[in-house]
């Protein structure tokens, strides 16, 4: 075994429900792709997140929702629903490697239906509600799922959301569901089934009293299938692998946020973004599992700081945009609530702010586990992120994950410290994903992320590493800006000029002149602020003070709106087509596709 | 075991306190690696570097 492997064992055998895990550990080609960790064991993700040591009546969840119900689950009713719907789910002729869909909520039954799909050795994948029809379509229709799990309402910032039709027309678009279970308010009189479907009421799907029993899972057999952004494209169908995921996440919980059992962790999150699994996987650790769905802003600033006082939340975990919408409405939550129990913030879903770090420390806590992480999707966990045995540095993600040789490279391939360049993994991993769902020649996957240095995993981080072994994650590289030949990732002019008051959020492109490019910045203002010429003075010279003069833009503009996926990030790459014209190719990976015609011949950037 | 918390540079936002790095799990964790494979790993890169190869 090399180190790697010796490594891997030692995190799972250090930890007292070894049992559990069953893992014999053999290895063998150590070469990427390609590479495969411990083909010979055995071990099922939902095994190691239901058959363990809590109690049947200490708590597994707390189910938030905008409305302000909340749901408590005990270890012994999940065990016991987990159970129950794994029988329903087999009756409806569910076999290992089978895919289930979940149309869901952020809630219990999107954790239920999971766990009760991976017991089986099927598979799972969810969409949030929020991504529409079609969006939902692109993704599920290319997996030829057999069963839905579909809520059949929600609610967003106090608006009640009928879901039947959508799952209607999700059932009539794919033809492979046989059969849908349907939750939340359900209207047995909702006509949504049609020929060789059937419709099953979740309360009936959960009742009863079946056994737990759990597949005897390879390492590499299909857990999860989640779906690549789709801004290039139709949605890349990115699987994982019980073995994989599992270890990859409970050596991230336990080492580097130090969750510990009991332990009340919350992410605000939807069932459409990788940090849903991420949560799921707490449960591994014997984690309380904390979820809300709805709005984050019901409630004002406090809505989500008054559940973390009231449950004692340990972990909150979260996006850097939301922290920086509440640095903005000047909210104090240290201030205007006792958080003695809370002993790390998460944030990720784009680099945190330098600023934010001193807002974390100054305004919610001074003494915590500020993680700044940083992954994917496509790895289904972090290369960079939080570590409790180190000092947090502003602006710098801690360190690179154990079992991960993540290093930063620039265009040549060679490693560098202190000098912006491509983040890379030189040495294979157990989570990197088994295949992307119908690339049979694993073509798709080669040119996904070993195409630019062979040998070598890179999905596109523009980042550097610092002289504290931390990380700075600048962006996305195919966003980088290179003005006069000088790389610069968008996320060094967003701080900046997200730091003005009257600026909500930016987007920064470059935009091609001859054989140059300048660097254009599009600003959405407070209110209904208009762009003056003192305002963009001041954006250029909070930009000069603080980075170089080769990062002040060319051109600034004022939009009412950003692009944005429907995970909430914003898009560069469909900005910058837009600006020069070109065809946006996949604009249903976008939650608000019309915002792109703020872009088109906008007179500002007129050339 | 002595556990050497890295680079205790005033400019840190926060720094987790020998208590607090004596108590978390990768602190049981090196010290299992260092029992178990005859290592003396004390610190996070250590850890790291073993941990990768």
């Amino acid at each position: 075994m090399t180190e790697s492997e010796l490594f891997w064992e030692a995190g799972l055998d250090c930890q007292a429900d070894q049992s559990t895990a069953r893992l014999t550990l053999t290895f063998t080609n150590a070469i990427m792709p390609g590479a495969q960790f411990f083909p010979e064991s055995r071990l099922n993700f939902a095994e190691n997140c239901l058959a363990h040591a809590r109690g049947a009546d200490d708590i597994a969840i707390i189910a938030h929702e905008e409305s302000g119900g909340r749901q408590i689950i005990s270890w012994g009713q999940l065990r016991a629903a987990v159970g129950n719907l794994r029988h329903q789910l087999i009756r409806l002729g569910v076999k290992p490697h089978d895919v289930v869909a979940g149309f869901v909520s952020h809630g219990p039954e999107a954790i239920i239906g999971a766990l009760a799909t991976l017991s089986i050795g099927a598979i799972w994948t969810s969409c949030s509600p929020d991504f529409g029809v079609q969006g939902v379509v692109d993704r599920f229709g290319q997996t030829q799922p057999k069963v839905l799990i579909a809520a059949q309402h929600t609610r967003y910032n106090k608006k009640a959301i009928d879901l039947t039709e959508r799952v209607k027309q999700l059932l009539e678009a794919i033809p492979s569901f046989t059969a849908c279970i349907l939750f939340g308010q359900a209207d047995p009189n909702a006509a949504v089934g049609r020929a060789g479907c059937q419709i099953v009421d979740w309360l009936d799907a959960t009742a009863g009293h079946h056994p737990l029993e759990f597949a005897a899972t390879s390492f590499n057999h299909p857990a999860f299938i989640l779906y690549s952004s789709g801004t290039t494209g139709v949605p890349k169908c990115i699987v994982h692998g019980h073995g994989g995921s599992l270890i990859q996440l409970v050596k991230e919980h336990r080492y580097h946020v130090d969750i510990q059992p009991g332990d009340r962790v919350f992410y605000f999150t939807t069932c459409g973004w990788m940090m849903w699994n991420w949560l799921l996987g707490t449960l591994a650790s014997e984690a309380t599992v904390v979820t809300y769905d709805g709005s984050p802003f019901t409630q004002g600033a406090k809505t989500l700081w008054a559940l973390c006082e009231q449950d004692d939340w340990h972990v909150f975990g979260t996006s850097a945009k939301y922290i920086a919408a509440i640095e903005k409405h000047s909210y104090h939550p240290g201030t205007a609530h006792p958080l003695h129990s809370l002993k790390a913030v998460l944030s990720t879903g784009s680099p945190l702010a330098h600023e934010s770090f001193d807002f974390v420390y100054r305004h919610i806590k001074s003494d915590l586990l500020l993680g700044s992480i940083s992954g994917g999707t496509d790895i289904l966990s972090c290369f960079c992120l939080s570590c409790p045995i180190r000092p947090v540095h502003r602006g710098e993600l801690q360190c690179a994950g154990l079992g991960l040789a993540v290093d930063v490279v620039n265009e040549q391939g060679e490693s560098v410290i202190g000098e912006k360049g491509e983040l890379v993994c030189r040495l294979p991993f157990p989570v990197m994903p088994l295949h992307f769902f119908g690339d049979t020649t694993g073509e798709k996957y080669r040119a996904a992320y070993f195409e630019r240095f062979p040998g070598i995993w890179a999905h596109g981080d523009f980042a550097e590493h610092t002289e504290h072994d931390g990380f700075v994650i600048y962006g996305r590289a195919d966003a980088t800006l290179n003005p006069g030949g000088v790389r610069i990732g968008t996320a060094e002019i967003y701080r900046q000029v997200e730091s003005v008051p009257e600026v909500l959020e930016s987007l920064a492109i470059g935009q091609r002149t001859g054989d140059d490019e300048r660097v254009v910045l599009f600003v959405v203002l407070q209110d209904a602020l208009a762009l003056t010429g003192e305002l963009r003075l001041r954006i250029k010279q909070q930009i000069r003070e603080h980075t170089t003069p080769r990062h002040v833009p060319d051109v600034i503009a004022q939009v009412p709106d950003l692009p944005r996926t429907v995970s909430g990030k914003i898009v560069e790459l469909a900005v910058r087509q837009v600006v020069h014209g070109e065809t946006v190719k996949n604009t249903e990976a976008l939650a608000n596709p019309d915002a792109l015609n703020y872009f088109k011949d906008h007179p500002d950037v007129h050339l | 075991m002595t556990l050497h918390t890295e680079h205790a540079h005033t400019d840190a936002l926060w720094t987790p306190s020998p208590t607090q790095a004596g108590k978390a799990q990768i602190t049981d964790l090196m010290a299992f690696v260092n029992a178990r494979h005859g290592r003396s790993l004390h610190d996070y890169a250590g850890l790291h570097r073993f941990s990768k190869v």
